[in-house]
């Protein structure tokens, strides 16, 4: 019990600092690819506290609410991703799970930004939410094929396994990841997949209402929320890690890619972005699980 | 009671008002009201009886039969006229032209119901035929003199081809007498081709009066033309004769291999007159082809010739009887009411008035087959019985019943909806079609919603309709 | 008191029923009511535990033929709630006589259907309940009446179908009970078997709203009166559910059909079912989202779950026969509780298309809760009942290997999310109308059956091995294994689902955030129409609700698809077509032309017989 809550608290701090560490190296990597100077990497710890302690407006009750349900929810699924041989629930972090709870705080995220009134908003939640549909659908076929492989959905088995099997997933469905990671770039809102967000175009989408405080937990969630996927990609094809330092080794060279490739990327539409990966991401998948089934079969 | 006295009051009856002009409504009623005591009155007993007529023996004489079936059908087709009778003299316009013709009408059909020879048929058969003829006629436009006629050329055709059939039969059996022919056919003594080509005659001949696929072009136009009365009789009372007379013959001297083509044929017209039906735009049209595609519906079952197909088709028969004369005579009323009776004129009239709409829904419900009321058991029965035939006749009945479900509930929606025209005059039904309505409503409901000893009844008719000719004919008529 | 009592009680109601609200109807719908209140109490204590069976004749062949076992029980439990929910619920909305006889007759069928024990009973009682609903659905709504002969059509395909299966049973197996032909049935040829079974299942596609019989949901759902629609989709739709379950594992459809070609452990007939589950997941889910009417909206949801009942009964096995019913208890309960929370607004607005309201959460705050967790439990959210059923379903697409058939469950998962949102933002979030100031929450009797759906949905989200337990009781009954369940935990084949534990979790992230957000400045309370607007300034609110055609972009990707609703009307248009060339053929103008057809048939007959 006492190991699992101070587990848990680890695992928040580790996810906390190192994401938002991470998204700062990103923006000085970004930086320097458009050939500018960038901030230095601490600046978003200095974004998020600056901005807890500063005045901010409410909309009413959703609009907290939505905001704490999102955060909530968010710190939830960070406690069921393992971090190498740091995993709070072992046997229960199965990736149904994972996804769901994820869904906890996007609803309540949804939620908060349309109860704004702002129309911004609302068409940020519905583009965030149309996308969603474009790159949860490749991906979950390809866990399909994963799971039907090693018969197990628990995200540290299958780093365990994986391990213990000598190759990544990365090596055996090679087709899979890759569809994996394209959907990755998609859940993360990278360009260019980050029309919901687009702020040129809709003011931020569904963050165009938060300011002080909300904004601030809005920035902790999303980083958590950064956590988790690419926690759950290098978990389902890198196989975690036997460590806590390879799992944030692997960590950092996926977020490493995602941030470059998304650097010199334009934006697409949101139905072109549907379209996209109902197209070669989705074909790929089937094929990938298709080759899982009914070619590989199980794991013995 | 002897059964001659259905037959003999209202023809001695429709004589005498031919000369006494003035009372001949008061005759009608008359003769009506006694037909439809004495039709109850015969049902009270059971079993099958022969009354010969003139006191000579069947098969010398012609002969009147009474089975169990005739006990159903012969009450339902006189109260039925005496209903009819009644909704038709409450009107206050009622002219004294015809009552003749419904007194003659109704000696026929009685006399058709009743006879067991096949000349003394062929003879009522062409009363009733020229009273139909003359009532087809009578509507106020002159279309419905140009469909009588139409009607006339048919029947005639028909009757002849009737006549020609018979007397093949007379050639070959040397009797006229049902029972006897009967007896002859189920013992193999007459020759296959010429009970062929007899039975080919007859099925033709009865399929005008039938309504049976291809003979039955007369149909939508005297039932859509002629008067509300005349249709009213020609659409529920007719039918209970003719297509019982039907079975009753083609069962008892009918060849085998001819009643594979009745299945064929009753399943055309099925299928034939509910399509068409799903497509009519009026009401009046609508309820002709659905009558089309009842007989139908009645017949096809004949050609299976089980005691189960015999009893759904009795049960077919006394249903589509109930449940078309409400329907028809809600369609009459609506039709004087609103001078119109195609679907957008039809709208809100079962919120404006709730008892045509109790009635309306009620039989259009127990026609296309639904749960609770008569139709249903009937329509489960013939469908469980046409299992016994190719499995592609259930299938067909089964479609067609589709299209007859849709566009029933056509018609129920349509008197549900909310009505955006002009201004109407509040509907007032008629006490006595209301009265009228609700019993036979009431009755559809009470045999859907009765137990199976209740409905024992329809089984011995269809018990009667299988085998009581020819049991009469081994007892009656023995080694002749 | 017995089955056979209650159910001749509750079909005499209708007519007593009738004649006191002519009366005093407030009277008539609190006696109605309390009878479905009754009902749903009595069955659910006492035929939990007791199997009985009950037997009347209505011909010399066949009986009706009543029973408790435990999956008459668990359907009638799930059926009898929702109806004594909405009973309660429709108490302040429009009454009239005609309507208390007819919702008596759907209640006094539903309840006779749900205790069948033979395919004629059932199908007995389900007509009577279907004819009757047809007749209320066109009661209230002027489209309605256009719409309701869609249902009549496809319902008379349906039921037809499973008449000529009954009669093809009792000819080939001799008898329709549910026990009797699924001993026979196994000895019969493989033709018989498909020819059971597919017309069978005709009749479960069409009551329940499967692709492609799924048209009529659409119109009928959302035309029908506001307090019915929670009964149609959430009762009526599951009877169908019943039968399904019947066919597919009381009768041992894989066992028999395992002769025939097998994809992945799952016989062709079961798969080609579970497939057409699947098409209308997807169809259910792209129509839904493209909705602009909260009711059609949730009917093409019903389309889309009733798909997912489908496809989890038909492949079957262990989990996703648990799934499958697990999921036919959330969503009678989730969309009674959708429909409700609409017709709760409609009461109060007197629209249900969604860009005509906005901002109605702190005028009905109970409503708002109530659609959002019964949007919740539909989109498969924890901690409510409907993850399980999904998670369930997925491990038996994950062990089997199904990846088109998960495709689809994922597309129907994922796009709920879209479309179920849509109400949320156009009726509760965003801007308020200024016509809505006024508005109040709705009665308190409106209020209680909501509140009572909600908690039952937390309750088995919470407690999820409660219902499973249940469920493996059905389950044991006709033979199939159980799922493995502690008392919060559920153990399947790829991980376990710990219902307390996630809960848990769930509580302390929230209270985490909601203690930074307390120890943080206290925000300044502005009105919504203080927003962001690139310096502009508002005038106009409802100028300012984002909601219709919230999902342009994606509506745009079907706009060109070929719609899967036209096939009926087209097929009516064909069919007139048939009867003006029938008519032209046998009824034409002249008379020599049917005497010559009739020459012509006499003769064309002689030559055939002869």
């Amino acid at each position: 019990m006492i190991i699992t809550i101070l587990s848990a608290i680890a695992l928040l701090i580790l996810a906390f600092a190192y994401t938002v560490t991470l998204e700062g190296i990103a923006r000085k990597i970004e930086a320097r690819i458009h050939r500018r100077c960038g901030p230095p990497f601490w600046q978003n710890f200095i974004d998020i506290f600056k901005s807890l302690t500063k005045h901010s407006i409410s909309h009413g009750f959703i609009f907290d609410f939505g905001v704490l349900m999102a955060l909530g929810g968010t710190i939830a699924t960070v406690l069921f991703i393992p971090a190498g041989n740091l995993v709070v629930f072992p046997g229960l972090d199965n990736v149904f799970v994972i996804i769901y709870l994820l869904a906890i705080g996007l609803l309540g995220m949804a939620m908060s930004a349309v109860g704004s009134g702002n129309p911004n908003a609302s068409i940020g939640i519905g583009r965030a939410l149309t996308q969603m549909l474009g790159y949860e659908l490749p991906f979950m076929i390809v866990l399909l094929g994963v799971f039907f492989h090693f018969r197990t959905s628990s995200l540290s088995e299958l780093a365990v396994l994986q391990n213990s099997g000598g190759t990544y997933n990365v090596l055996i469905m090679p087709i899979g990841a890759v569809v994996g990671f394209v959907s990755l770039m998609g859940m993360l809102g990278k360009k260019p997949f980050d029309t919901f967000i687009a702020p040129a175009e809709i003011a931020s989408g569904p963050l165009v209402e938060y300011s002080g405080k909300y904004l601030g937990l809005l920035m902790t969630q999303h980083a958590f929320g950064t956590f988790i996927e690419i926690g759950l990609f290098v978990n389902l094809f890198l196989g975690g890690g036997k460590t806590i330092w390879e799992f944030l080794l692997k960590f950092f060279l996926v977020y490493f890619l995602a941030v470059i490739i998304s650097s010199i990327m334009p934006r697409f539409r949101v139905e072109q972005a549907v379209k996209f990966y109902w197209k070669w991401p989705l074909i790929l998948s089937f094929i990938q699980v298709v080759i899982v089934v009914f070619i590989m079969g199980r794991r013995v | 009671m002897n059964p001659v006295w259905l037959i003999a009051v209202p023809l001695a009856l429709a004589f005498i008002s031919t000369f006494a002009n003035k009372i001949s409504n008061w005759l009608l009623i008359l003769s009506a009201i006694f037909n439809a005591v004495a039709g109850i009155f015969l049902s009270f007993s059971s079993g099958t009886v022969s009354y010969s007529i003139g006191g000579w023996r069947p098969p010398f004489g012609i002969d009147l039969i009474v089975t169990d079936a005739t006990r159903i059908l012969l009450p339902v087709a006189n109260i039925l006229f005496f209903f009819a009778v009644i909704i038709h003299f409450s009107k206050k316009r009622a002219s004294e032209k015809f009552s003749v013709v419904y007194t003659i009408s109704l000696a026929s059909l009685n006399g058709i119901l009743l006879t067991n020879d096949l000349f003394n048929l062929f003879v009522f058969l062409e009363i009733a035929g020229v009273a139909a003829y003359l009532l087809a006629m009578t509507g106020k436009k002159g279309e419905s003199k140009v469909a009588a006629f139409k009607y006339l050329l048919l029947g005639s055709v028909g009757s002849l081809l009737y006549l020609l059939g018979v007397a093949v039969l007379y050639a070959a059996a040397g009797t006229l007498n049902i029972s006897a022919i009967a007896t002859k056919v189920s013992d193999g003594l007459l020759n296959g081709d010429v009970m062929l080509v007899s039975s080919l005659l007859m099925i033709a001949g009865l399929g005008v009066e039938s309504k049976l696929v291809p003979f039955n072009g007369w149909v939508p136009g005297v039932f859509t033309k002629s008067s509300n009365m005349a249709t009213l009789v020609l659409a529920s009372v007719y039918p209970v004769a003719m297509i019982s007379t039907f079975s009753r013959v083609i069962l008892a001297v009918g060849d085998r291999r001819a009643l594979d083509l009745v299945i064929v044929l009753g399943v055309a017209t099925v299928l034939i007159g509910e399509v068409i039906a799903f497509k009519q735009r009026n009401l009046r049209s609508t309820l002709a082809y659905s009558s089309i595609a009842q007989s139908g519906l009645a017949i096809f079952l004949v050609g299976i010739g089980t005691v189960e197909a015999l009893t759904a088709s009795v049960m077919l028969i006394i249903n589509n009887a109930l449940a078309k004369f409400v329907l028809f005579s809600v369609d009459s009323y609506t039709t004087e009411e609103l001078g119109a009776d195609d679907l957008e004129s039809l709208y809100g009239l079962g919120r404006m008035a709730p008892v045509v709409g109790l009635i309306f829904t009620v039989s259009a419900l127990s026609i296309s087959g639904m749960p609770l009321f008569f139709g249903f058991r009937a329509k489960l029965l013939a469908i469980s019985s046409s299992f016994e035939s190719l499995l592609v006749v259930p299938i067909v009945i089964l479609l067609a019943a589709v299209i007859e479900i849709t566009y029933y509930f056509r018609w129920i929606f349509a008197l549900y909806r909310p009505y955006q025209g002009e201004e109407r005059a509040r509907l007032s039904l008629p006490l006595e079609l209301m009265a009228i309505g609700v019993v036979l409503a009431a009755i559809l409901v009470f045999l859907g919603s009765s137990s199976y000893e209740t409905l024992m009844t329809f089984s011995k008719a269809g018990n009667a309709m299988v085998d009581a000719i020819i049991t009469l004919g081994k007892n009656l008529i023995g080694g002749v | 008191m017995s089955i056979l009592t209650l159910l001749v009680a509750s079909l005499l109601a209708a007519p007593i029923l009738y004649l006191l609200a002519k009366f005093n109807t407030k009277i008539a719908y609190g006696a109605y009511a309390a009878l479905q209140v009754f009902s749903f109490i009595y069955v659910f204590f006492t035929g939990r535990s007791n199997v009985s069976y009950e037997v009347i004749g209505i011909t010399e062949r066949l009986n009706f033929n009543f029973g408790i076992t435990p999956t008459n029980w668990f359907f009638a439990s799930i059926v009898l709630l929702i109806i004594s929910m909405s009973a309660i619920f429709m108490f302040p909305l429009k009454k009239s006589p005609v309507k208390i006889f007819l919702l008596a007759l759907v209640s006094a069928g539903t309840l006779g259907a749900v205790f069948s024990q033979d395919f004629l009973t059932l199908m007995i009682f389900w007509e009577i309940s279907t004819w009757a609903s047809l007749i209320l659905i066109i009661q209230d709504k002027e489209k309605s009446p256009r719409e309701a002969i869609k249902y009549v059509t496809i319902a008379s395909i349906g039921t037809y179908s499973m008449l000529f299966a009954i009669f093809y049973m009792l000819d080939k197996l001799g008898s329709i009970d549910f026990s009797t032909v699924a001993t026979r049935i196994e000895s019969a040829t493989v033709e018989v078997q498909l020819v059971i079974l597919i017309s069978l299942g005709v009749m479960v596609l069409a009551k329940m709203g499967v692709f492609p019989l799924h048209i009529w949901l659409r119109g009928s759902h959302s035309s029908a009166p506001d307090e019915f629609s929670p009964i149609l989709s959430g009762a009526l739709t599951k009877i169908g559910a019943f039968l399904l379950f019947t066919i597919t594992a009381a009768l041992p459809s894989f066992r028999i059909f395992s002769q025939l070609p097998v994809f992945n452990g799952i016989p062709m007939v079961n798969y080609t079912f579970a497939l057409l589950g699947g098409i209308s997941i997807v169809v259910g889910t792209v129509m839904a989202i493209r909705m602009e009417d909260a009711k059609e909206l949730i009917a093409f949801s019903t389309v889309s779950n009733s798909g997912y009942i489908v496809m989890a009964l038909s492949i079957g096995g262990t989990y996703a026969t648990a799934g499958g019913l697990m999921h036919v208890l959330n969503h009678a309960m989730a969309s009674a509780a959708m429909f409700m929370a609409i017709a709760a607004v409609a009461y109060r607005t007197g629209t249900t298309k969604m860009h005509e309201m906005g901002g109605l959460i702190l005028k009905m705050p109970v409503t708002f809760a109530t659609y959002l967790v019964a949007i919740i439990s539909v989109a498969g959210i924890p901690p409510t009942s409907g993850f399980v059923s999904k998670w369930l379903i997925y491990q038996q697409l994950v062990q089997n290997g199904l990846p088109f058939l998960a495709f689809a469950a994922f597309f129907g998962s994922i796009g709920s999310f879209m479309y179920v949102f849509k109400p949320l933002a156009g009726i509760f979030l965003g801007q308020l109308k200024p016509q809505h100031r006024n508005l109040k929450e709705v009665p308190l009797v409106m209020v209680v059956p909501m509140a009572i759906l909600t908690l039952l949905t937390v309750f088995w989200g919470m407690l999820p091995s409660n219902a499973i337990k249940t469920i493996n009781a059905v389950t044991a009954s006709v033979g199939i294994n159980a799922v493995e369940v502690t008392f919060s935990r559920i153990v399947a084949l790829t991980g376990e689902w710990d219902s307390i534990l996630v809960t848990t979790v769930f509580a302390i992230g929230f209270f985490i955030s909601l203690f930074i957000f307390m120890r943080a400045k206290k925000a300044r309370q502005v009105d919504l129409m203080d927003n962001y607007t690139a310096g502009d300034f508002l005038y106009t609110s409802e100028l300012y609700h984002f909601s219709y055609r919230m999902y342009r972009p994606f509506d745009r990707l079907f706009e060109k698809w070929p719609s899967m609703e036209d096939w009926l009307s087209s097929l009516s248009d064909k069919i007139k077509e048939l009867g003006a060339l029938l008519k032209a053929i046998f009824y034409p103008a002249n008379p020599q032309l049917y005497i010559g057809l009739a020459m012509v048939a006499i003769i064309g007959t002689f030559w055939w017989l002869r």
